[in-house]
């Protein structure tokens, strides 16, 4: 048997040996892991890319279409992906029917590290665009619905609740960027004297107060299943407002569009309401990722 | 008796070390420039990867603005409606190349400017081509300030939400 301690003759040849094949070996080990690391995260990023090529190709290609085919999930042929020779069968989720409130768009590539999914919503007021409670409020900028007034689908807006309300200052300061909000529980509130720009439809299962003197200056839906409360001074320049219980007015506000409640508006004399039938067209959010 | 034998060893280990010096010196070199590609790869990735989320996903409206023959500088509107940034290069400060800045814009708010590469990398090529109102050719050149070693990458970015308005 070799003796490796030092007080052995054998040491001499093997101390050296073995300091210089340990060198090597965590030389070798640590450029191995490097090399590893290097081509996964290089294998992600191409293959990112090509999911980002295909996934926009493909909703352009549908989008295009003069007539769009009947809703469901298409599996389409097989992707080879490169490097790696991975296959991924991409999915065209269409849910969409006349009237439906949120109609969806979406490219699924379901792979072997998880899911890459690109989606644009289309959204319509409920009812449809061209339903008669809408005719009517163009004309004097409200209308309360009563027992005809069509309901909000509270699944369908949950089931595309990709993006919450906005929260901080810096959301509002920096602009909404045209996507459906979706808040679940409690009420909300927007911030006060506060100037908002850009584009954005707010579902609330609950209230949603405008605090005074905030001003819209992009294109808005807010929909509540609660009641809505625009306080004193606020103003929307391109706005539906829509509340499954009540709305309440305050003063001085000024609403450029269509306000929509099933039970009750109570609105202030001193507030200025301006039919506009053009905001209860079909509202179209950026593609986004999730 | 130990210290006889770890100077023993000691000396061999030098034999060894002198003898293998040239292929030795050359496998350094080899991990030298094996490090100076995977730090410009990482930089290229990041930058890529920067660039083409804000282009991609992020930007309304695109404007384009030939520098010279080797610098682009962009202009990106975001979706968010008060919000722009610019991506630009300025002489870097070894000399040659330069370094890549973004500037942002919030409506009301001071501008903030940041470098986007770190000091020992510098862009060499930053170039924006509008191939049309969706798609644009990207040239990104990047180098070492301290190594002569350099990457450029060409690659192709569409506009998933916006349009390139203009090529002043």
């Amino acid at each position: 048997m070799v003796r490796l301690v030092p007080n052995g003759k054998a040491g001499f040849i093997l101390m050296p040996l073995l300091f210089l094949l340990l060198i090597l070996a965590g030389l070798t080990l640590g450029i191995w892991h490097l090399i590893l690391d290097e081509t996964l995260y290089q294998q992600e990023f191409m293959r990112y890319r090509q999911f980002l090529r295909l996934g926009f190709d493909l909703m352009e290609a549908v989008e295009s279409q003069p007539r769009l085919p009947r809703a469901g999930t298409y599996r389409l042929p097989q992707v080879e992906l490169y490097p790696g020779k991975e296959t991924v069968q991409p999915l065209l989720i269409m849910d969409y029917k006349p009237k439906q409130q949120v109609q969806s768009l979406t490219v699924s590539f379901p792979h072997s590290m998880g899911e890459w999914k690109l989606r644009r919503l289309y959204l319509e007021p409920p009812g449809g665009c061209s339903h008669p409670l809408y005719k009517s409020a163009a004309l004097t900028g409200f209308a309360v619905g009563g027992n005809s007034c069509p309901a909000l689908e509270e699944n369908l807006y949950q089931t595309y609740s990709e993006h919450p309300f906005p929260v901080l200052r810096m959301d509002f300061e920096e602009g909404l960027k045209g996507y459906l909000y979706v808040r679940k529980d409690k009420e909300y509130q927007f911030p006060a004297a506060q100037k908002i720009a850009g584009d954005g439809v707010f579902f609330n299962r609950t209230h949603i107060w405008v605090r005074a003197g905030t001003d819209f200056t992009g294109r808005i839906w807010l929909l509540s299943r609660g009641n809505i409360y625009l306080e004193d001074n606020v103003r929307l320049a391109n706005a539906f407002i829509f509340a499954q219980d009540s709305i309440v007015v305050g003063r001085n506000v000024q609403v450029c569009g269509i306000i929509i409640a099933r039970n009750n508006i109570a609105r202030d004399e001193s507030s200025l309401l301006r039919g506009n039938e053009q905001v209860v067209q079909t509202f179209i959010t950026p593609r986004y990722v999730f | 008796m130990l210290l006889l034998e770890i100077n023993f060893v000691l000396l061999l280990v030098f034999i060894l070390f002198t003898t293998f010096y040239e292929p030795l010196f050359q496998f350094m070199l080899g991990l030298k420039h094996m490090k100076e590609d995977m730090a410009l790869c990482m930089q290229e990735r990041l930058l890529l990867a920067r660039l083409e989320q804000e282009l991609i996903y992020e930007t309304r409206e695109l404007t384009l603005e030939q520098q010279d023959r080797e610098r682009t500088l962009l202009t990106c509107q975001f979706l968010s409606a008060n919000k722009t940034r610019k991506f630009f290069c300025r002489p870097h400060k070894s000399g040659s190349g330069y370094t890549l800045y973004q500037s942002t814009q919030v409506i009301g708010r001071q501008k903030g400017i940041n470098p986007l590469t770190p000091p020992h990398v510098k862009v060499t090529t930053f170039l924006f081509q509008p191939l049309n109102e969706h798609s644009l050719k990207v040239t990104l050149g990047l180098g070492l300030v301290s190594a002569v070693r350099q990457r450029n990458t060409t690659r192709y970015i569409r506009l998933g939400n916006g349009t390139i308005s203009a090529q002043r």
